[in-house]
């Protein structure tokens, strides 16, 4: 009836003589609910209930743009409007473009500066590069990265990849700072293994970056000194117990990083056209690596928390900036599984006392099982609440729930649930709730099947002047 | 009684504003003449194509007062003006080599994906059509935006009777808006609204689409937005592109195609959005001192 330019509607919707939303496919439907509107009910996306009225009024057939914002992100669509008919008292509409804005640059920039922040948080070994990445300043933090830095300091003129060793990457020149960003590093001097972070400091008028900071953090503790060789050759009971951490993992964590880095330079046809078949198999290679990295990161991480002599060093935190940058680190892969997660909002607050960098590991975890298991479109929500002596975030998906057994069991060791084949290695809750109870809080779950879940992970609250 | 002479109060009030204007119309060309002659012409025409239901008697019975009170209704009145605005402007940049009709834009979206091509396409011949009319001081009620209509079909009925109510109700059931090309060409700056896109670069959208974009970004009718490519007006479109959030160097860019000789105030280009648009919507508390 109207013309092959309109081409096909990608939803639509019907309302009727008091402009009520009486039918809608999605996304209109979604954006209705979520400008707060019933189904049926009144139109609750304002541009579309004045274009609706207009339409019912003039009696003409209308086309016109509708933006509106849902929270998240800002709509525009292209609607057009049948008018009444004699038939019936309300308009028809037909949604024909859909565009939606998320992650405008001012949230861009706000992640970017809460990565810069955690980095420089977290960071145990910081130095300020200049443009060729040669260290101008460094500084070690930790006891076993004096060294480094000291030796950085000493010869100025070399580049910061001279003074470490680059898993998975045989390149002696620096490569780009981009390819550096997020890279494994081994540390001469040091057991742990390490990652770099890199931000760029930008230039006067935005161009090139005028040098850079590099971060070196590491997920594993420095754990004191290594203990001198004993002559019995006898291990003590505590170092048997972080065999692990100490010993399999660094051997592991190279070749298995160097598989993964192959097989991404495979899979992403780096050195030339390949079968899609093969690129698959090298997809398929990188991700069983990626599946062993992160399985020796959790058993490396149930050795420490499982030792005896494990502490946590509790600081006055905010928890809502926690979840906040939880939510941040996941916002890739949310918008990767189309799920949204609500985070609680700038300016709110709830202070406790805990150890930021455990925390935080344990809001990835939820948030993490949360993406992986909820399903698609769905949403996470985190809010914050205080009980009392306790602070709590509540971690909140609609996925398909625990029942009473399974909630028994879900904290335990190596316990999958009976799933399989998804990168878990069923240790992140168990890992969790020993990180909360470390630092003398609780982590539990409610749920029942069919209603999602909401795992709650307490911690001792902090006074709000002290925060 | 009491209306008629309420028209003559409204003639005599007008006089002292619009009079210095009209006669010396060098210093509002929006008011020259030429404007002036052309939107009558375009109500004109524009009559004549409501009335084309209602057989030649019809016709001549209703045209006189169907213009003059078209020509009452300030919405339709002020459309009809911005199209003459357009097809002036228009002319104008057609002069310094800036097609009317295809524009490097165009051309790119014609070798692009189906659906961009066919809406460009059809976009495309609407503005062709468009640019023709122009030229001819024609216009006919089938391309008006929705409320213009409204105005035109209210004012059709008003003067011819039940004929006129009934021609309004034919030509109501007949009325597309997205078939027009001011919504074809709005579809298709949104369809095609990625940074990549040079919408609001005049020298390769084209002025039609220009226009409609900058009216977009800056939140403002398309009208406005095509009143400040007119001759005189250039300090509104240096406004418009800082509150659509044009960077001060294109928008220098943009100033230099559509106004080559204009002489504005210098800092115009580094005017913030937010008092780019508190300027132009005569906040004068938003705008600062």
């Amino acid at each position: 009836m109207t013309g092959g330019v309109n081409g096909a509607a990608l939803a639509r919707g019907a309302s009727d003589g008091e402009d009520r939303l009486i039918a809608a496919d999605e996304p209109l439907l979604g954006l209705h609910l979520r400008c707060g509107g019933e189904f049926p009910g009144p139109i609750a996306i304002p541009a579309l209930r004045e274009a609706v009225q207009r339409a019912r009024v003039t009696g003409l057939r209308l086309a016109t743009a509708v933006t509106a914002q849902d929270g998240t992100e800002g709509v525009t669509a292209w609607v057009e409007i049948d008018p009444p008919t004699n038939d019936e008292a309300g308009c028809r509409i037909a949604v024909r473009q859909w565009q939606t804005r998320a992650a405008p640059a001012e949230d861009d920039r706000v992640a970017a500066r809460r990565r810069a922040a955690l980095a420089r948080q977290t960071a145990e070994f910081s130095a300020r590069l200049d443009t060729r990445q040669c260290a101008v300043v460094a500084e070690g933090h930790a006891p076993d990265l004096a060294g480094l830095a000291e030796r950085m300091t000493a010869e100025p003129g070399k580049p910061w990849t001279e003074f470490v060793t680059i898993e998975g990457s045989t390149h002696h020149q620096p490569l780009h700072w981009r390819l550096l960003d997020g890279a494994p590093v081994r540390i001469g001097g040091s057991e742990r293994p390490w990652h770099a972070i890199i931000l760029p400091i930008a230039g006067p008028a935005g161009g090139e970056p005028v040098g850079f900071e590099l971060h070196l953090v590491s997920d594993v503790p420095f754990a004191g000194p290594p203990e001198p060789v004993a002559g019995s050759g006898a291990a003590a009971p505590g170092e048997t117990a972080r065999m692990i951490g100490r010993e399999v993992a660094p051997v592991l964590r190279q070749p298995i990083a160097r598989i993964v880095a192959n097989a991404e330079t495979i899979r992403s046809r780096l050195m030339g056209p390949l079968a899609e078949e093969y690129s698959a198999y090298a997809a398929d290679i990188a991700s069983a690596g990626q599946h062993l990295l992160t399985l020796i990161d959790d058993l490396t991480d149930l050795e420490v928390v499982e030792s005896p002599e494990f502490r946590t060093s509790p600081d006055r935190i905010d928890l809502a900036e926690v979840a906040r940058q939880a939510s941040g680190i996941l916002g890739v892969k949310s918008r990767e599984r189309g799920i949204e997660i609500d985070a609680p909002k700038l300016g709110e607050s709830l202070p406790a006392v805990a150890e930021f960098r455990r925390v935080l590991q344990v809001l990835l975890n939820l948030i993490g099982n949360a993406l992986r298991y909820a399903p698609e479109g769905s949403q996470v929500w985190i809010r914050l609440e205080q009980d009392g002596e306790f602070a709590r975030v509540i971690v909140a998906d609609q996925g398909p729930g625990l029942d009473e057994a399974q909630q028994a069991r879900v904290f335990g060791k190596f316990e999958r649930l009976g799933r399989s084949g998804d990168g878990g290695s069923g240790l992140g809750l168990y890992i969790s709730r020993r990180l909360a109870r470390a630092m003398g809080g609780e982590l539990s779950v409610e749920s029942a099947p069919g209603q999602g879940a909401r795992f709650i992970l307490s911690v001792p609250a902090g006074s709000a002047a002290a925060a | 009684m009491l209306a008629e002479f309420a028209r003559e109060e409204r003639a005599r009030a007008a006089l002292g504003v619009v009079l210095p204007h009209l006669v010396s119309a060098d210093d509002a060309p929006v008011l020259g003449e030429e404007a002036v002659v052309r939107t009558r012409a375009l109500l004109s025409a524009l009559a004549a194509d409501l009335l084309g239901g209602l057989g030649e008697a019809g016709l001549v019975d209703n045209h006189v007062a169907l213009v003059a009170e078209l020509a009452g209704r300030p919405l339709l009145l002020a459309h009809c003006h911005a199209l003459v605005l357009e097809g002036q402007a228009a002319e104008r940049l057609a002069a310094r080599g800036l097609d009317p009709v295809l524009s490097p834009a165009f051309e790119t979206w014609l070798a692009a994906d189906r659906d961009t091509a066919a809406l460009a396409m059809t976009a495309l011949t609407a503005q062709a059509r468009f640019t023709c009319r122009q030229r001819r001081m024609e216009a006919v009620a089938a391309e008006l935006p929705a409320e213009a209509m409204h105005e035109a079909l209210l004012a059709l009925g008003a003067v011819a009777g039940e004929a006129g109510e009934a021609a309004a109700t034919e030509l109501r059931a007949h009325y597309d808006e997205s078939r027009t090309r001011l919504a074809l060409l709005a579809r298709l700056a949104l369809a095609t609204d990625d940074p990549a896109a040079p919408l609001l670069d005049p020298q390769a959208a084209g002025l039609a689409l220009f226009a409609t974009a900058l009216a977009q970004r800056a939140g403002v009718a398309r009208e406005e937005a095509v009143l400040a490519a007119a001759v005189g007006q250039e300090l509104r479109l240096g406004l418009l592109l800082r509150a659509a959030g044009v960077a001060p160097g294109p928008a220098q860019a943009a100033m230099a195609v559509v106004h080559p000789d204009a002489e504005l105030p210098q800092p115009w280009a580094e005017l913030a959005e937010d008092r780019a648009a508190a300027l132009l919507a005569g906040d004068d508390e938003g705008a600062g001192a």
